[in-house]
């Protein structure tokens, strides 16, 4: 957008030199500067269009309120909703439940997607691993991780231990799913080309197979940040005094709709903060598939 | 026999769940040192022949000798260069020709040398080798290619139709990397083409193979070098030799089709 005036007719007519292009009022370099324009009108409307509608958004659920649409008994006023973030905020309990839920999180997230990348990488190379253990994969693959709340408390209590099995138990089918169907997908040819060059297969499996699948690996893995925020609410329903699951239980508890939407939008705003860091910090790395396809 | 030699004996190639042999009872010995082009309609089993001698594709029946050693799986004496560029492209080009250099556990320092070296030698500049291959063209992605597979300095080079996604001029150009390649380190070259004017301009001797997948005949060329593409048809044998090879091939082909049909 810089350049464009430099390019066009506008810097000309500021050099005071005409051209013959300039004078023709129909002539492609005589368009130029509308259409550029338009381009910086388009880019910025672009660039608003988030905001217009978060704007929007506060702006709808404000006249609901403020019309008794919805009772503010279950739908408090954005105004409300800032006053009691605020209050939480002071008293250092949003920090805590939130900084709590992302540490049970981050834990389920870390042990189910090692174990996951490592089962889906023995599944997509070893036509043995896949005989033993695709089977049972699939059979538990469809049980929602919810259904298994009680087992959990069944078999580990209800302290960390339970929420630990749970968040890793939900993080690991889509990062397995995801790094099983990579690491399949390698290309016979890449594989020739290791092996007419001489290389062993550590060397094809750590420079070669695993390269190729980070793409479908990275994808399978922001899944399961997603999976492990919902998944850890469920699991802090129980036995936890602290984290965002549990602070909206005592919310709806004890009729505190205000408390409820502030623990809904901590939520929102953890899950969309750790996508994202996740994104930026691993974008470059699969830039190649981008660029390819 | 010298030690360079590749001997094919009474190969024959049937996929699984197929009821026709790709390759069936071919023989053929490539001397050392030789630049040999396999020419034949599609379908005749001539990449699968270069799979079989790379080691990628166990004979049915028969056998690949090189060097008086039977061939049982790829090994670094061997490079190929493929159809379509397999760069890895999630490495720079610099990680794909020390690829081999890496899996024979050379020295990063030695390394890099030579693949400056390989670089300079297949005719690209040294700033090449940070680039990833998206940002080539297909002919600097095949020059890669070339440079790949000779960082092992492979006593055999195996082409598989690699210049056919390229443009006539960089095409004639790469014909001539590998003949100025071939003049310079001398590997054995096997390189598999439909293209008879290619064949006649690069190699040394050429073999038409049938549809049945055996050899229909093994010609030398005659042609002295060097062979420009727009002064080929200026040489003396040129238009005998393109000639017998047409009549080979369009007798291979009505051959194929009249199969295929019956």
């Amino acid at each position: 957008m810089v350049s464009a005036p430099a390019r066009g007719s506008g810097a000309l007519r500021s050099s005071g030199v005409p051209t013959a292009a300039a004078r023709l009022p129909g002539s492609v370099v005589a368009e130029r500067p509308r259409r550029d324009r338009r381009d910086i009108a388009r880019t910025a409307l672009l660039a608003a269009l988030p905001v217009l509608s978060l704007i929007a958004v506060v702006v709808g659920w404000d006249a609901a309120v403020r019309l008794e649409i919805f009772s503010d008994r279950l739908l408090p006023a954005p105004a409300t909703v800032v006053h009691a973030a605020a209050e939480m905020y002071s008293d250092g309990t949003l920090f805590a439940d939130a900084a709590a839920s992302f540490r049970r999180a981050l834990q389920g997230f870390v042990v189910g997607s090692v174990i996951a990348v490592v089962l889906g990488a023995l599944t997509g190379r070893s036509r043995i691993a896949r005989g033993l253990l695709e089977p049972v994969i699939q059979i538990v693959r469809p049980i929602p991780a919810i259904a298994l709340v009680p087992l959990a408390i069944l078999w580990f209590g209800i302290g960390e231990e339970s929420k630990l099995f749970l968040t890793s138990l939900g993080v690991f089918f889509p990062v397995w799913v995801n790094t099983h169907a990579g690491i399949a997908a390698t290309r016979d040819d890449y594989l020739r080309v290791a092996a007419s060059l001489g290389a062993s297969k550590l060397l094809t499996f750590a420079t070669v197979v695993l390269p190729g699948a980070l793409p479908s690996v990275l994808t399978g893995l922001r899944q399961g940040i997603a999976t492990s925020l919902i998944l850890i609410v469920a699991a802090e329903q129980s036995g936890v005094t602290e984290g965002l699951g549990f602070r909206l239980d005592q919310a709806r508890l004890f009729s505190q709709p205000d408390r409820l939407f502030v623990c809904l939008a901590a939520l929102g705003i953890v899950g969309a903060v750790a996508d994202q860091l996740f994104h930026q910090a691993t974008r470059r790395t699969v830039r190649w598939a981008k660029e390819q396809s | 026999m010298t030690a360079g030699d590749i001997a094919v004996s009474s190969l024959s190639v049937r996929y699984p769940g197929s009821d026709r042999a790709v390759v069936d009872g071919l023989d053929l010995t490539i001397d050392s040192g030789a630049f040999l082009a396999v020419l034949g309609p599609s379908g005749c089993g001539k990449s699968t022949l270069l799979n079989v001698i790379a080691g990628f594709v166990r004979p049915t029946t028969g056998s690949v000798t090189f060097g008086g050693e039977r061939v049982t799986g790829p090994g670094r004496e061997r490079g190929v260069v493929f159809q379509r560029d397999v760069l890895f492209p999630w490495a720079s080009v610099g990680s794909n020709i020390g690829f081999a250099l890496r899996a024979a556990k050379v020295p990063r320092a030695a390394r890099r040398d030579r693949i400056a070296e390989l670089v300079s030698a297949v005719g690209l500049a040294p700033e090449v080798i940070d680039k990833r291959p998206y940002e080539l063209s297909g002919g600097m992605r095949q020059r890669i290619g070339i440079a790949r597979a000779l960082a092992n300095s492979p006593r055999v080079l195996l082409m598989d139709e690699p210049f056919g996604a390229l443009d006539a001029l960089t095409r004639h150009q790469m014909q001539d990397l590998v003949v100025e390649l071939w003049g310079r380190t001398g590997p054995t070259v096997v390189f598999v083409t439909h293209d008879v004017d290619e064949a006649i301009r690069i190699a040394s001797s050429i073999v038409v193979m049938d549809h049945t997948g055996a050899i229909a005949d093994h010609l030398s060329n005659p042609l002295p070098r060097p062979r420009p593409a727009s002064r080929l048809g200026e040489f003396d044998d040129y238009a005998a030799l393109r000639r017998r090879l047409h009549d080979l091939l369009h007798g291979q082909q009505s051959a194929l089709t009249l199969g295929e049909r019956g």
